[in-house]
């Protein structure tokens, strides 16, 4: 573009600036709303896959990969059922198995979810490419009634080494059960992970089996006092159970495992779909996440698809206010003519001014969203463990406002056009 | 009568608004001197805006030769045709000449942006396009400093078409052609503007061509004609 005509479009689109802002803001705020939803998926993605690594295996009852992903690792929805101990120890018997960390979950304190597991979990839990949960204060749990507590938790809560926690039955904010005769004491707080573990209370196995121990099918029965010694001499069936020591549960909800060697995964996978004595799963994590992006990506479509929907009404908002403009420019598109401004001038001039309004709104979109962003971020961390970068532009998002201009182009060649065919057809006669 | 060495001549030009329509023009011959003023009167319908479209370039004849300073224009691209004019014909029409965000000083300079010839005439004689923006606005009464700082928006119908004058005749076009200048003008305004344009056109050696209906002014032009005289469309009854 020469510049007198730059000049021009400039001129002239400060002399319409009211026009012209409205749709700087409609574009930006398209802009802002596409690139937010595209950072937000892009976030939550990896958010997902960074909550587990190093896991070859996850453990369960039979029910779909992605439930058994989503409720033993990411604590969302609840397991239909449990799986016995004494199949998890005939499972992990396996020389193929090099660790694995049971996880008892089903409990929880004032809406965060509690997990029953053991020391194993600190040592061979993973997220984010490697690496393990950091303690930011205190110690590991080694008693029955001791507690670890996610660094949400301890944040939002204001617990700290000491602070005694009663457990609820269920994982609701409200829950009618309390094991408030078993209180619990936190002696250790983990770093901030990104991950579900952040909003987690971890416990010993025991101590989950301990405050359970008087309770069948999950409510308490009355009058049932279940001790160890008592039942042991009492009941001769339970005798299996009971040779083990003491602490030791009769059900895990899943189990983290990992193997010697990557290469027998789905050996050990099919044998342990294959498990005689009760219905269990083993998925591996990568390919539940995998199914779940498959579930997820028919709304992720369909919002993505919304906000290139919304992008397009803001340019087109830019078209209906450049076409309606020029009637009222003809006049003024005459003139230049008459002092020698070429047709294709003239579409330069029209189409620049849509190449600026688009520029601009997708300058302020970003700065838009890079605010919201800022002042969200705290929430969106901490709610939702997802942690947006601020300001730096991904090459897909540079692809998707490189895509914008070219629709903010294509859409201004609309009134371009016409500008162009009425400066050939009014020529140099202003129509009044 | 061929006047000799014109600055514009037009011969056996015919004009239709579409090839098998009956011509709304036909001129056999029509020459215009270098330096002449003409004085062009004629009813609506008699073809004066289509002659001042074919002279601007910007209606193609079917037929006939236009030369303007011994150019064949009709022979011209529309590109060669945009460029001819912006470097030789200066515009004034009847109303609303000004770009309203510009200002009276860019308004005037703008032929000097999409021109070469006016940039390199105005160069030849050793100045700028805005000394002689304020030259010619200075010539045409208009030197007060506040009013050339308002928007021309707020300037008088008379002071617009003044500022319209200095801005078709900058870079010293051979040929002016204004179109109805006046009638938007009283009487006293409109004596004193055509003794500015008719002061500064002889200033610069510009050929005048002048459309108008207004016959109390045709006295003062070098000649006057009647479309009907030109036009052989026009004279038919």
């Amino acid at each position: 573009m020469s510049l007198p005509i730059a000049n021009l479009a400039a001129r002239s689109l400060h002399n319409r600036r009211f026009t012209a802002l409205i749709t700087v803001c409609s574009i930006a705020l398209s802009v802002s709303l596409l690139l937010g939803v595209e950072r937000l998926r892009n976030e939550a993605k990896s958010a997902f896959a960074n909550t587990i690594s190093g896991t070859d295996l996850i453990l369960g009852a039979r029910s779909g990969g992605v439930q058994l992903l989503l409720y033993s690792v990411f604590h969302i929805g609840n397991a239909s059922n449990n799986i016995r101990w004494d199949s998890y120890e005939a499972i992990i018997k396996d020389p193929r198995v090099a660790w694995s960390v049971p996880l008892s979950l089903g409990d929880s304190h004032r809406g965060y979810r509690v997990v029953g597991t053991t020391a194993a979990f600190f040592k061979h839990y993973r997220y984010a490419r490697d690496r393990s949960p950091e303690l930011a204060l205190g110690e590991v749990f080694d008693h029955p009634l001791e507690a670890v507590i996610g660094s949400e938790v301890a944040r939002r809560l204001g617990y700290g080494p000491g602070t005694p926690i009663v457990l609820a039955h269920g994982a609701g904010e409200v829950s009618l059960t309390h094991h408030d005769d078993q209180p619990f004491t936190v002696v250790g707080v983990l770093a901030a992970t990104g991950t579900p573990l952040d909003r987690s209370i971890l416990v010993d196995l025991s101590g989950i089996e301990a405050i359970h121990e008087d309770w069948i099918g999950g409510r308490p029965v009355p009058g049932l006092h279940h001790h160890h010694a008592s039942a042991a001499e009492s009941e001769d069936e339970h005798d299996d159970e009971h040779t083990h020591h003491a602490g030791e549960p009769q059900t895990i909800t899943a189990a983290l495992i990992g193997l010697t060697a990557k290469v027998q995964t789905f050996q050990v996978q099919r044998a342990i779909n294959d498990y005689r004595n009760e219905p269990l799963l083993a998925v591996m994590p990568q390919v539940a996440l995998a199914e779940l992006w498959q579930l997820m990506a028919v709304a992720e479509n369909a919002l993505r698809l919304i906000s290139a929907m919304v992008v397009l009404v803001g340019l087109a908002g830019m078209a209906t206010a450049l076409v309606s403009g020029l009637e009222e420019r003809r006049r003024e598109m005459s003139i230049l003519r008459a002092v020698g401004a070429r047709p294709h001038q003239i579409l330069t001039l029209i189409v620049g001014e849509a190449a600026f309004l688009t520029v601009t709104g997708m300058a302020l979109g970003v700065g838009l969203l890079s605010g919201a962003l800022v002042w969200l971020s705290p929430w969106l961390t901490s709610r939702y463990g997802l942690d947006p970068s601020l300001f730096s532009l991904s090459t897909d998002e540079l692809a998707l406002l490189a895509a914008i201009l070219a629709a903010g182009l294509l859409v201004g060649l609309i009134p371009g056009y016409r500008a162009y065919r009425n400066s050939l057809s009014d020529g140099l006669t202003p129509r009044l | 009568m061929p006047i000799t060495n014109p600055l514009l001549s037009l011969r056996e030009l015919k004009y239709g608004w579409r090839p098998d329509a009956p011509p709304v023009l036909d001129i056999p011959e029509f020459d215009l001197a270098h330096g002449e003023k003409i004085f062009i009167t004629g009813p609506s319908g008699s073809g004066k805006s289509t002659l001042l479209g074919i002279i601007a370039g910007v209606l193609t004849p079917q037929r006939g030769a236009l030369r303007i300073l011994e150019q064949n224009i009709t022979r011209l691209s529309a590109a060669g045709r945009d460029r001819f004019r912006a470097d030789h014909i200066g515009f004034v029409f009847q109303l609303f000449n000004l770009i309203p965000y510009l200002s009276v000083r860019d308004n005037v300079t703008l032929p000097c942006h999409f021109a070469a010839g006016r940039r390199a005439r105005i160069a030849g004689i050793g100045s700028t396009p805005e000394r002689e923006a304020l030259r010619l606005l200075n010539d045409l009464g208009l030197s007060d400093p506040a009013l050339l700082a308002r928007p021309v928006t707020e300037l008088s119908v008379g002071q617009q078409q003044r500022v319209a004058t200095a801005r078709a005749l900058i870079g010293s076009p051979p040929l002016l052609i204004a179109d109805e200048p006046t009638s938007a003008l009283d009487a006293t305004h409109r004596q004193r503007f055509l003794e500015l344009l008719f002061h500064e056109c002889a200033v610069q050696g510009t050929s005048l061509l002048f459309v108008s209906h207004d016959e109390s002014l045709s006295p003062a032009f070098d000649r006057r004609l009647h479309m009907n005289e030109i036009n052989r469309v026009a004279s038919r009854p």
